[in-house]
């Protein structure tokens, strides 16, 4: 469903994909993990043309994404839900209005619209929050917003980026249980960066190991826990698998 | 390289950087232009922005605007003072006014206090990758928060310039009074005598101007903005120092037309 083939971004002289190749077919969950500024964040946002690839082929189910039209981008990216690192949440709009905006916007009545969000924030554990603004939620509540509002249209393609990040050991398993729901029910394809692999390991089908832009090993999730000692040897950035 | 090529040369780069961020709010300006004519326009975003915008600086432009129209008086009190030109005061502070230090005074009040805000909200977005949130799910920034922010910016200054306008006058004949011995209905006479609707509508004018270069320019620093929290102040920095170059020039430019 999609193939990253031989990717590279260049922002100025430095490239921050180095030819990365990546396929991950319908129903797969691919972890992709690797140390700070190693390109997972690049790499997602490329999958939905949010960077142009410099070099290199990007098809997603069948499109040519870097030759496609902007009506062709347009079509893939309502079949894309993105929970951003940042999260970037919309400060003025309480939790229902955050996760029904995208609806909205897909030209769904308000009123279906916040009905939609309120049960998708029920799913996520938020049925509490509806109405709160996200600075008057707890990190790990705010993560989960995030994830409602990337899930709430039913992406085929679900691209979440590092969602682990700054929550407890608890929150991490907690939001890979309902990233691995989502999947299963969504049936698409879910690509999740994070810095630190343990939180996929009981996820994933596979781990893509990435370093300084480039794609070290791909591995099923089961095999990569063994080998992660060996690769960041290898990457000598034992911290990046610890 | 000698002294005159570097000069030559950081010339050179100033007048190219002037002309791109020129043609750059000419583009944004095109797009917001064909955003406010879209079923995807926020106008419910603009509404409330001009609230935001309008009334929070209501006080200050209202505050300025009253010094102003009495600094008018005592500069032009000397001379009224030597050649006897009683009659003319309500009419000269009425033309200062509405023509030149009315539009002037707020836009340059309203792109330092406003231009800033709005540049640094929007890095913030952007900085935030909300901006990018909203590409990933193929909405256009244009429409939701460009366009409805230009709109707010420019039914706010006019509006501002009229209420501002309004105290100003209303200070120079206070000013007038008490300094000069113009009394209220000779300055209401001179005023209203020789005060023309073309003085009003060419400071209605450069308002609309003004902010609407103070919104593209401001909207632009912020959509350019890359990095973190310093990228949000840079942003802000660079909006009011554009913006008040932009509206001096825009100022000399429609003073030499109308």
């Amino acid at each position: 469903m999609i193939d990253v083939r031989g990717v590279t971004v260049r922002f100025g002289a430095r490239a921050a994909l180095r030819g990365a190749s990546l396929h991950a077919g319908r129903g797969e969950l691919v972890g992709i993990v690797g140390p700070a500024a190693a390109g997972k964040t690049v790499l997602l946002k490329t999958i939905c043309l949010l960077h142009r690839p410099d070099e290199g082929e990007l098809v997603v189910d069948g499109i040519d994404l870097i030759h496609a039209s902007p009506a062709e981008t347009a079509r893939l990216r309502s079949r894309v839900g993105f929970a951003f690192q940042n999260l970037a949440l919309f400060d003025r709009l309480d939790a229902v209005e955050n996760v029904a905006f995208v609806l909205k916007r897909r030209g769904i009545a308000p009123e279906e619209a916040r009905e939609r969000a309120a049960e998708q924030l029920r799913q996520v554990g938020l049925a509490a929050a509806l109405e709160k603004l996200p600075h008057e939620l707890s990190g790990g509540m705010k993560r989960r917003l995030a994830l409602a509002r990337a899930l709430v249209s039913r992406p085929e393609i679900a691209l979440f980026d590092d969602p682990f990040v700054g929550l407890d050991p608890v929150a991490c398993a907690r939001i890979a249980r309902l990233v691995a729901t989502s999947h299963r029910t969504m049936g698409g394809v879910t690509l999740v960066a994070a810095g630190d692999p343990a939180p996929l390991l009981d996820v994933a089908d596979r781990v893509v190991l990435m370093s300084d832009g480039a794609i070290e090993a791909d591995l099923p999730a089961r095999d990569f826990a063994d080998a992660a000692g060996a690769v960041a040897r290898f990457l000598g950035r034992t911290e990046a698998c610890a | 390289m000698s002294k005159a090529a570097a000069l030559l040369q950081r010339v050179g780069a100033a007048v190219l950087d002037g002309v791109r961020e020129a043609g750059g709010a000419l583009v944004l300006g095109a797009r917001c232009a064909r955003a406010s004519v879209s079923p995807h326009m926020e106008w419910r975003e603009a509404l409330r922005q001009a609230g935001v915008f309008g009334f929070g600086s209501l006080a200050v432009l209202a505050a300025t605007s009253a010094l102003v129209g009495a600094i008018l008086v005592v500069q032009a009190g000397l001379y009224v003072k030597r050649f006897g030109a009683h009659e003319i005061v309500g009419w000269a502070a009425g033309y200062g006014i509405l023509r030149d230090v009315g539009p002037l005074l707020a836009g340059l009040v309203f792109s330092g206090r406003v231009g800033s805000r709005n540049a640094a909200e929007i890095a913030a977005m952007r900085t935030r990758d909300q901006l990018e949130g909203l590409r990933a799910i193929g909405v256009d920034a244009v429409p939701v928060v460009v366009a409805p922010r230009a709109v707010a910016m420019t039914a706010s200054l006019l509006a501002l310039f009229l209420v501002g306008s309004a105290v100003a006058v209303l200070s120079a004949a206070a000013a007038a009074q008490l300094m000069l011995g113009v009394d209220w209905p000779q300055f209401a006479r001179s005023f209203a005598a020789r005060t023309e609707l073309s003085d009003l509508a060419s400071g209605a004018l450069k308002s609309v101007a003004f902010a609407l270069a103070a919104a593209l320019v401001s909207c632009r620093a912020g959509l350019r903005a890359e990095g973190g929290a310093s990228a949000v102040g840079a942003a802000a920095k660079s909006a009011v120092v554009r913006s008040a170059l932009a509206i001096v020039m825009l100022d000399l430019a429609v003073a030499k037309v109308f």
